[in-house]
Order: C-alpha cells, then sequence, then structure tokens
C-alpha cells in the first residue's frame, strides 16, 4: 500500500467518524438538558468566568493550577459545543441550509467581537505604554513562561469558542 | 411568513422527524418552517411540496391563510 492510498484511507475513515458523531449530536437528547436558554446562557457565563480565571491561576498559582483551569475550561468547551450541537465546527455537509445560515451568521458576529476584543486590548496596551511614559524605542516586554502561557490559553480560549457562544446566545437555535 | 406545513404534515402522518428525513433536514428546521420563523429556500420548498403532493402557495405564503373549516 502507497503513502498515497494509505492517507486516502485515513481520509475515508476520518470522514466516516465525523458523519457518525455529526449525526449522533444532530439527533442526540441526552444532553437536552444543556440545551434549553437558560442552561446555554449559564454554559456561556461558567466558560467566560474560566476564561477570566486562566491568568488568574497561571500568574499566581502557578503552572500545575493553570493548567487544571485549562482542563476545566476544556471540559466547558465541550459542553457549549454540545449545546448548540456542534453547529459551529461541523462541515457544510451536516448542515441543514437553516443550520449553514446560522454558522454564517455566528460567525460574521465572531469575527466582528474577536476584532473589537483585540482593537480594544491592543488600544489599552498602547495607551498604557505611552501614558507609563515609555520611550518607544526602548520599550521592551518581558513575560514569564506562566504569562505567556496564561495569554495563548485565553486567547485559544476565546477565538475557539466564540462562534458556539454566539450560537449558545442566540434565540434562533432553540 | 405564514405557513401551512404543519396541517399538510399531519395530514399525511407523518412526524416531524419523518418529514425532515425525507427532505434532508434537521427536525428542528420542520419546526421553524412551521411557526413561519424560518424562510425556506426554493429548493426546500420545492421537496416539501412536492412530497406532500401541494404547491408551493399552499404550504408558504405571505399573507395568513384563511381558516380551514375544521379550524373555524
Amino acid at each position: 500500500m502507497t503513502l498515497k492510498d494509505r492517507w486516502r484511507s485515513t481520509q475515508v475513515r476520518n470522514d466516516a467518524a465525523v458523519a457518525e458523531s455529526a449525526e449522533r449530536l444532530m439527533n442526540d437528547t441526552t444532553f437536552d438538558v444543556l440545551r434549553t436558554r437558560l442552561a446555554r446562557k449559564s454554559l456561556v457565563v461558567a466558560y467566560l468566568v474560566v476564561l477570566a480565571l486562566l491568568p488568574v491561576a497561571f500568574i499566581a498559582l502557578g503552572s500545575l493550577a493553570g493548567l487544571l483551569v485549562v482542563f476545566v475550561g476544556l471540559g466547558g468547551y465541550l459542553l457549549l459545543r454540545i449545546s448548540v450541537r456542534t453547529i459551529a465546527d461541523l462541515p457544510d455537509a451536516y448542515l441543514d441550509e437553516r443550520q449553514l445560515a446560522l454558522r454564517n451568521a455566528s460567525y460574521v458576529s465572531s469575527y466582528r467581537v474577536v476584532s473589537l476584543v483585540a482593537t480594544v486590548l491592543g488600544s489599552a496596551a498602547l495607551v498604557g505604554f505611552i501614558a507609563a511614559g515609555q520611550d518607544p524605542d526602548e520599550w521592551t516586554l518581558t513575560i514569564s513562561w506562566n504569562q505567556a502561557m496564561a495569554v495563548f490559553w485565553v486567547v485559544m480560549g476565546l477565538v475557539l469558542a466564540v462562534p458556539s457562544i454566539v450560537l449558545a446566545l442566540s434565540d434562533r437555535i432553540d | 411568513m405564514f405557513s401551512r406545513l404543519e396541517e399538510l404534515r399531519t395530514a399525511h402522518g407523518l412526524s416531524r422527524q419523518e418529514l425532515a428525513d425525507q427532505v434532508g433536514v434537521h427536525y428542528q428546521t420542520i419546526g421553524y418552517l412551521e411557526r413561519g420563523d424560518y424562510s425556506p429556500s426554493l429548493s426546500l420548498a420545492l421537496r416539501l411540496a412536492q412530497l406532500l403532493n401541494a404547491d408551493v402557495e399552499q404550504l408558504f405564503s405571505l399573507e395568513p391563510f384563511p381558516l380551514s373549516l375544521e379550524q373555524r
């Protein structure tokens, strides 16, 4: 079997697994308790709280505590995806036309949310540096590994989850 | 948008899930269509009409449908 054949066979297995998972999630009723409007909004709030706790854990309590919060956040992210039937993540072939329209609208909103957050944080950092009287030619930023991890996981957690968050807050997914 | 999808679906003895499976959408989408909360594409409207042996205009309308004899 050539490398190309192996690659194709892996792809076929992968597609079959995605199809099975999509079928299961679309018809799932086990987690319907997570799909009520209140449950979805509560999940979003809990997830954002965990994201806010991430830097605190990494910086104030250390790597292990940070990692623990990352795992809690990962669990929250999975529940959030289940609550919106992974509409934000599934390939087009597994969504019907209403779900596709909903997913596309959520991506537009997510783009706006992430742009806004990046603009606000970037501007705040810029103003902060200028207000602190720093010489732009001499600006240096030293961060510890834990601080770098905190920034990485918060950005990752936000970017990955924003489409599902937007969907969870939408009334058009009930 | 106004819809008579629920009326025609039940007249054909189909559940939302059965109808959804036959036209290739999620069962929630049928609920949205029945409540008039979602306007289907022309292709979906035609598939539904074909399956329920009706014209698209009998299924969906921009004006409220007159009450059927049973509803009066």
